[in-house]
């Protein structure tokens, strides 16, 4: 489990310092030091796993800040899969941390990693794709898109409560 | 609140935000997260293809003993990339070695064991099912379920060992036992002498007697010694059931009753059970080992009721408790018991009453003020005065101090009960 909390702290790092360096290099001071705060919140409450949830609902509210501020895509994109990563890590060693006997303990590590590695390159990848692709939709068109979505994420989330 | 729950909310919050401000950068940020539970649903497992098996090293134990318990999970289905398993104790059971519970994963028509050792206090236990949770790798989604894995412990009270009881009902059984019988036959006590009868064994005559009258020789008898049929009644009714601080009178009651079946089985004699209270409870008379762990089992159950069936003990079947024989009520004696055990005695029944003391029971557990002794005296003299109503009647009782031997108090009592001739069984 240390390689575990050797990648937790990685990405803790680089999920608060890459919008904290795209939010510096914006000028926007304040920010930057919340974000700063947060990194050492976050690994000063690793260890107390009710608030995992709190921490990276905050960063990705910091980070939905600095997309309002036109900080650079990219450094936000690498802040919130990182974010995103560091919170799997975490709830991944509270579950760990909650049984007294793992079996195949190995298997399940690496195969969590490869996973989490999996989606968070594919995230990464596809978002940057998608940042370069420029499409003009029409008034119509992305009204019926956001209802679709909207929709689509009302189901997916009744769906996750029941 | 659950992890799928927060990421649905964000991803909720960051697309109103993007839409309310016609920002594709947001849909973007929403990009790894939408990943992330589109990979999670479809990594899900659609059932649970897994079958529990319970294996039980011994269904009966005692207390102070323990079990080995085994639970085999056989995945039937696909890989599952992780699974969590907890079995699910029935309740006082307790873990002494090893875990029930595990994390694994489970390749296809692949086991998983979890082997644990159990102690319990007395009781009968059921497990019924274990408890399963399958979830995708990343751990955002889960599915539930309760395997059926059954299985029943017995923990059956440990008895002490007794002295034998000198008991004395009016009517024995045909075997060699303990209980002198009043009938001249095989024994070893003097019983008495008559004329000689021809035919008689020339060691039985009695020479004593024939130096005086040579012209009549006189044989000896000797009193026969036989068993007898006991039935244990052992008073589970609710309203005489007293629990102190999660300590209960009638584990004591139930205690006192393994060790009385114990001992009475070993001196030979044929036992019956009946659990007053919990309607038809019982166990047909019986000799032996096996009638000692029939009843043991029978005790390992014993908890209180509220069954009104033979409410007042007149109508039990004459097959559970012959007439005649000697009846042990294992009682804290409640304030009508009395009548009742008078009717007893009337059929022809020889009672013998043991009487967990109340009184001292609850003492033990109550804070001391100022009218506490009042009470205490208050109480005890209502209950020397329902023991004396027995007495008077003709019924054993011995008022056993919990806190002290059964077998100690039991033959102190036996002692004065004996002087006073009682246990004459015809009286």
């Amino acid at each position: 489990m240390k390689i575990i909390r050797q990648i937790f702290l990685g990405t803790v790092v680089l999920a608060v310092g890459a919008p904290a360096l795209g939010v510096a290099l914006r000028g926007v001071w304040m920010l930057t030091v919340a974000f700063g705060v947060l990194g050492f919140l976050w690994i000063g409450l690793s260890q107390r796993h009710r608030f995992m949830g709190f921490v990276f609902a905050l960063c990705v509210a910091g980070i939905a800040m600095a997309a309002g501020l036109d900080v650079g895509i990219g450094w936000l994109l690498v802040g919130i899969t990182a974010a995103l990563a560091a919170w799997d890590l975490e709830a991944f060693s509270a579950r760990m941390a909650g049984v007294a006997r793992i079996e195949n303990e190995q298997a399940l590590v690496r195969d969590h990693l490869q996973h989490l590695g999996i989606v968070c390159a594919a995230g990464l990848f596809l978002a940057t794709v998608a940042s370069f692709v420029r499409l003009r939709l029409s008034f119509g068109v992305a009204l019926v898109l956001s209802a679709i979505a909207v929709l689509g994420l009302g189901y997916v989330l009744r769906g996750i409560g029941e | 609140m659950s992890r799928s729950l927060l990421l649905g909310l964000l991803i909720f919050v960051l697309l109103i935000i993007g839409l309310a401000l016609l920002d594709g950068r947001f849909f973007l940020l929403l990009m790894p997260l939408l990943i992330y539970v589109g990979v999670a649903l479809w990594g899900m497992p659609d059932t649970i293809p897994v079958r529990a098996y319970r294996d039980l090293q011994t269904i009966a134990l005692q207390e102070g003993d323990s079990a080995a318990m085994t639970l085999k999970l056989v995945n039937n289905g696909s890989a599952i990339p992780v699974m969590e398993v907890h079995d699910l104790l029935p309740g006082r059971l307790r873990v002494a070695e090893g875990i029930t519970g595990l994390v694994t994963t489970l390749s296809s028509g692949s086991a998983v064991e979890v082997a644990y050792t159990l102690e319990a206090p007395r009781g009968a236990y059921e497990f019924q099912s274990v408890s399963v949770m399958v979830s995708e790798t990343l751990g955002l989604f889960h599915r539930s379920a309760r395997l059926p894995a059954y299985a029943r412990l017995i923990v059956m009270p440990r008895a002490r060992r007794l002295r034998p009881l000198p008991i004395r009902p009016r009517r024995t059984l045909g075997f060699a036992g303990p209980i002198p019988s009043r009938q001249s036959g095989v024994g070893v006590d003097f019983y008495g002498v008559r004329e000689y009868q021809p035919g008689d064994p020339l060691r039985r005559v009695n020479w004593r007697a024939m130096a005086r009258r040579p012209d009549h020789p006189h044989t000896t008898e000797f009193e026969q010694e036989r068993i007898a049929d006991v039935g244990l009644i052992l008073d589970v009714r609710r309203q005489s059931v007293l629990e102190m601080q999660g300590t209960s009178l009638l584990e004591h009651g139930v205690h006192a009753t393994a060790a009385l079946a114990e001992s009475l089985l070993h001196d030979g004699h044929r036992v019956g059970l009946l659990l007053y209270g919990r309607g038809i409870e019982w166990v047909f008379p019986g000799y032996g080992r096996l009638q000692n762990e029939r009843i043991l089992r029978a005790l390992a159950g014993a908890g209180p009721g509220d069954s009104q069936v033979f409410a007042s003990l007149d109508f039990f079947p004459a097959r559970l408790f012959p007439p005649r024989s000697q009846l042990i009520f294992i009682s804290p004696l409640m304030d009508g018991d009395y009548q009742m055990l008078f009717r007893l005695r009337v059929q022809g029944y020889a009672v013998f009453v043991v009487s967990p003391d109340p009184v001292s029971f609850e003492v033990a557990y109550l804070r001391s003020s100022p009218l506490l002794p009042l009470a205490i005296r208050l109480v005890q003299l209502e209950r020397r005065l329902l023991l004396q109503q027995l007495r008077q009647g003709g019924i054993c009782c011995v008022n056993w101090q919990v806190h002290q031997s059964l077998d100690d108090s039991l033959h102190t009592a036996m002692k004065s009960i004996w002087h006073a001739g009682l246990l004459s069984g015809s009286k």
